[in-house]
């Protein structure tokens, strides 16, 4: 498995995927601060504005179509150029290859949300919010978006594995991250849609889960292990012709 | 245990209601280089592709160094090196760095890699990206991933396609080399007989997804029918003569033509010189391998 | 080989696509959204807030799909796969230089991409709007629709695509992994997102925000004729460099 992701890790080389991570989520980072000069003046808590101007865009759409697109990016190393059949030649298990990849792009989800904080932090700094840093709202909460990603997580990783054509988990993520801002809006339904979960982990003032955040995580945590086995049995036994 | 390093048994693959394989048995000696025949479309490399596990067989076994694949995948794969149709690679990586992330896979030294290189002639260039490879190249960088480890088996899927003849000439000539140097057995694809006819041992034959002929390229030879072609004055006395003696003849351009494999040349001169009928002209034609190849899988789609 | 022929085959070439699945989901999916808003708020909220307003249901629907939904936010990255699926069929097996070997213009066959992603374009648009007449028509707005409206709103979307087509339609031929010039259009979605806020100057020559512009009825107070404008303007120029850098390309 180590010996796995270390392959893996070879792969992704000069594939652009870490400038990627790096430079998507500061978009959302520089977003907040500018929210925040806007507000300076008027409002008094201006790590607060930080943390809403960019976790709006950051929760709704930025991350999940990050997501996306790394998870994507990932799958096309071996889709492209029918990578999957010297892979297999190889004295390797197919369920290392497809663990090994999940874990590449957990590491860099995870990688993009550690650059999105301290950005945060830079941007807070910037604006001259005051010296003592709310750790649990600028770094707790976007860890916590992480776990209400996981379904979009799963599905996308599914999608993006399942598919030699690029275009379909594209289709799937941007497709799905539309409409989730409005069905957040509604307190009856965004329970049922998944995508509405990193928007209402983050922005628990607005929407927050209203007594739900039990259901909504262990939902996430449901709907990943199941997802990914599904993905897996499926990997496990597919024919690569 | 067989002498067989590859046995199948009726192996099938169906994609829906069709049988790109009907009922193989591959038999491949240990140590031979094996010619795996057939026109395009014929099941090949799905046959190939089932010999790597990466196609699961609808019916039948496949058995690898005389153990089933099924349960023994990963230990027969370290032992195997192979290259499937075109070659796989990534393209946004070098060819040494390509080559690493087999080498690694396959938990072997570095030199590995700086030794293929060497074998198929990339030193110079295993820096460059591999997307700007010549297509010739790319096949090249296939092969040596096949060859990395010294693997017992080596299966190459039309390893010659894209290349020019100077290159096909090499990899021939590295092909023959490599049962004699290191007792590797090879089982190579192709569509065309020529290719295979001057390295392998022992050829299969498949037509549209069954085998319809395995065996020695001897035995293959004999399957060719041969001809005598007489020309003789006067035509009408040996015609008779020769029909007298129970032989089947044509004639055509002013020549007779005895399409049997029976006759003895010498001694049909004999007979025909004794019966005061000059020959000007008594030659054999034998069927070339490609004319029999031809034939046998012309027959099959007749079928 | 004429253009038309080229349109053609394009479209072939689409065919059995998840391209056609794209254009009906996608629009399929704003139109449940957009049912579902008004189920729950029309009665309480929207309808009571668009009379203090002065304006119609249907003017209040558009404003929801275009703003709230953020139909006109999307709207550049959808083109963007739309393009990156036109351009998949040549980039993946190489197949560019199968098709400029034929007898054919690299101008022409540009032309045609450029077309045909603005094709899709337009259907994606007209598909949402149909979808917004029929969600009207089902929450029982009590004015009737307005054609003219619509027509505005379709029109002024069509237009500023051009910009975005062209856009897509360069990128996908200098780039040849096709996920890169979705990120892009992803990065013009971001920044359109902080323009539309806090730079409304800037934002006027930011071609990924026209879309959003084209569909402007006032909420942020952008005049939509730069959408206008600016697709036409845009749309032609980077037309232009698209056939500048495709006749200079190397196919290899």
């Amino acid at each position: 498995m180590i010996k796995a992701l270390h392959i893996e890790f070879l792969k992704i080389k000069r594939s652009k995927l870490l400038i990627l991570a790096t430079f998507l989520p500061l978009f959302a980072a520089l977003q907040g601060g500018l929210f925040a000069v806007d507000m300076k003046g008027k409002e008094e808590d201006l790590w607060h504005f930080v943390y809403l101007g960019a976790m709006t865009q950051f929760s709704w759409f930025i991350f999940p179509l990050l997501i996306t697109i790394i998870l994507s990016i990932i799958a096309r190393i071996e889709h492209h150029h029918d990578g999957w059949k010297q892979l297999f030649s190889l004295p390797v298990e197919r369920e290392n290859v497809y663990f090994s990849k999940l874990l590449i792009g957990f590491a860099l989800i995870i990688y993009s949300v550690i650059v999105y904080t301290v950005g945060l932090i830079i941007a807070g700094i910037s604006v001259g919010a005051d010296s003592s840093i709310p750790y649990d709202m600028i770094v707790q909460r976007p860890f916590l978006v992480i776990v209400a990603s996981l379904p979009i997580i799963a599905i996308q990783f599914y999608v993006s594995m399942r598919f030699s054509h690029v275009g379909v988990p594209l289709m799937v993520g941007i497709g799905l991250a539309l409409p989730s801002m409005l069905i957040a809006n509604s307190a009856k339904y965004w329970i049922y849609y998944p995508w509405t979960y990193p928007i209402t982990s983050a922005l628990t003032d607005t929407f927050g889960p209203l007594g739900k955040a039990e259901i909504m995580y262990t939902v996430c945590g449901l709907s990943f292990v199941v997802i990914t086995a599904i993905g897996l049995i499926q990997f496990r036994t597919k024919d690569i012709i | 245990m067989s002498n067989y390093l590859i046995e199948t048994n009726g192996l099938i693959k169906s994609f829906g209601n069709f049988k790109a394989v009907n009922g193989i048995d591959l038999k491949v000696p240990k140590g031979e280089i094996y010619g795996f025949l057939g026109p395009n479309g014929a099941g090949k490399s799905t046959t190939i592709r089932m010999l790597l596990g990466l196609i699961k067989p609808t019916q039948g076994m496949v058995q690898l160094f005389g153990r089933p694949l099924k349960s023994n995948r990963l230990d027969i794969l370290k032992k195997v090196g192979s290259m499937v149709e075109s070659p796989s690679y990534y393209g946004h990586l070098s060819a040494y760095e390509n080559l690493n992330i087999t080498r690694k896979i396959l938990e072997l030294p570095k030199s590995e890699v700086d030794r293929v290189l060497q074998v198929v002639r990339l030193t110079e260039v295993k820096d460059k990206l591999v997307k700007k490879f010549s297509l010739g190249m790319k096949q090249r960088l296939g092969i040596a991933q096949a060859l990395l480890g010294n693997p017992e088996l080596l299966l190459l899927d039309e390893p010659t396609n894209g290349l020019d003849p100077s290159g096909i000439h090499e990899i021939r000539d590295l092909i023959k080399r490599l049962p004699f140097e290191t007792g590797m057995t090879v089982l190579v694809s192709s569509h065309i007989l020529s290719e295979v006819e001057l390295i392998a041992d022992q050829v299969g034959v498949i037509q549209k997804g069954e085998m319809i002929f395995q065996g020695t390229l001897q035995d293959l030879r004999v399957k060719g029918s041969s001809t005598l072609i007489i020309d003789a004055n006067p035509m009408e006395r040996a015609l008779v003569h020769i029909e007298q003696m129970g032989y089947t003849v044509q004639v055509r351009d002013g020549r007779l033509y005895i399409p049997e494999q029976t006759v003895d040349p010498a001694e049909m001169n004999k007979k025909l010189v004794m019966n005061n009928i000059s020959v000007r002209h008594l030659s054999e034609h034998r069927d070339t391998l490609e004319e029999i190849f031809l034939s046998i899988t012309r027959e099959d789609l007749k079928r | 080989m004429k253009l038309v022929q080229l349109i053609g085959t394009e479209l072939s070439k689409q065919k059995r696509s998840f391209l056609w699945l794209f254009l009906f989901i996608i629009p399929l999916g704003t139109t449940g959204a957009m049912l579902l808003d008004m189920v729950i708020r029309y009665d309480d909220y929207l309808f009571p807030n668009a009379q203090e307003n002065g304006i119609s249901s249907w003017e209040m629907l558009i404003n929801e799909n275009h703003g709230v939904l953020s139909w006109g936010l999307f709207l550049p990255v959808f083109v963007a796969v739309i393009s990156a699926f036109i351009h998949q069929n040549e980039s993946k097996v190489d197949n560019w230089k199968n098709l400029l070997s034929l007898p054919v213009t690299r101008g022409s066959v540009l032309l045609s991409k450029y077309l045909i992603i603005l094709v899709f374009g337009w259907l994606l648009v007209l598909f949402n709007a149909l979808g917004l007449i029929l969600v009207g028509k089902l929450t029982g707005f009590p004015e009737s629709v307005s054609f003219e409206l619509f027509g505005r709103y379709v029109l002024f979307q069509f237009i500023s695509l051009l910009a975005i087509a062209a856009i897509q339609n360069l990128l996908n031929v200098i780039m040849k992994n096709p996920i890169f010039p979705v990120v892009v259009a992803f990065v013009g979605m971001i920044v359109s997102g902080i323009l539309m806020y806090q730079h409304q100057q800037i934002g006027k020559f930011f071609p990924f925000l026209y879309p959003y512009i084209a569909g402007d009825l006032g909420k942020f107070g952008f005049n939509p004729d730069i959408a206008i404008s600016g697709g036409l303007i845009y749309g032609a120029i980077v037309f232009m460099v698209g056939l500048f850098v495709f006749n200079k390309k190397d196919i290899v």
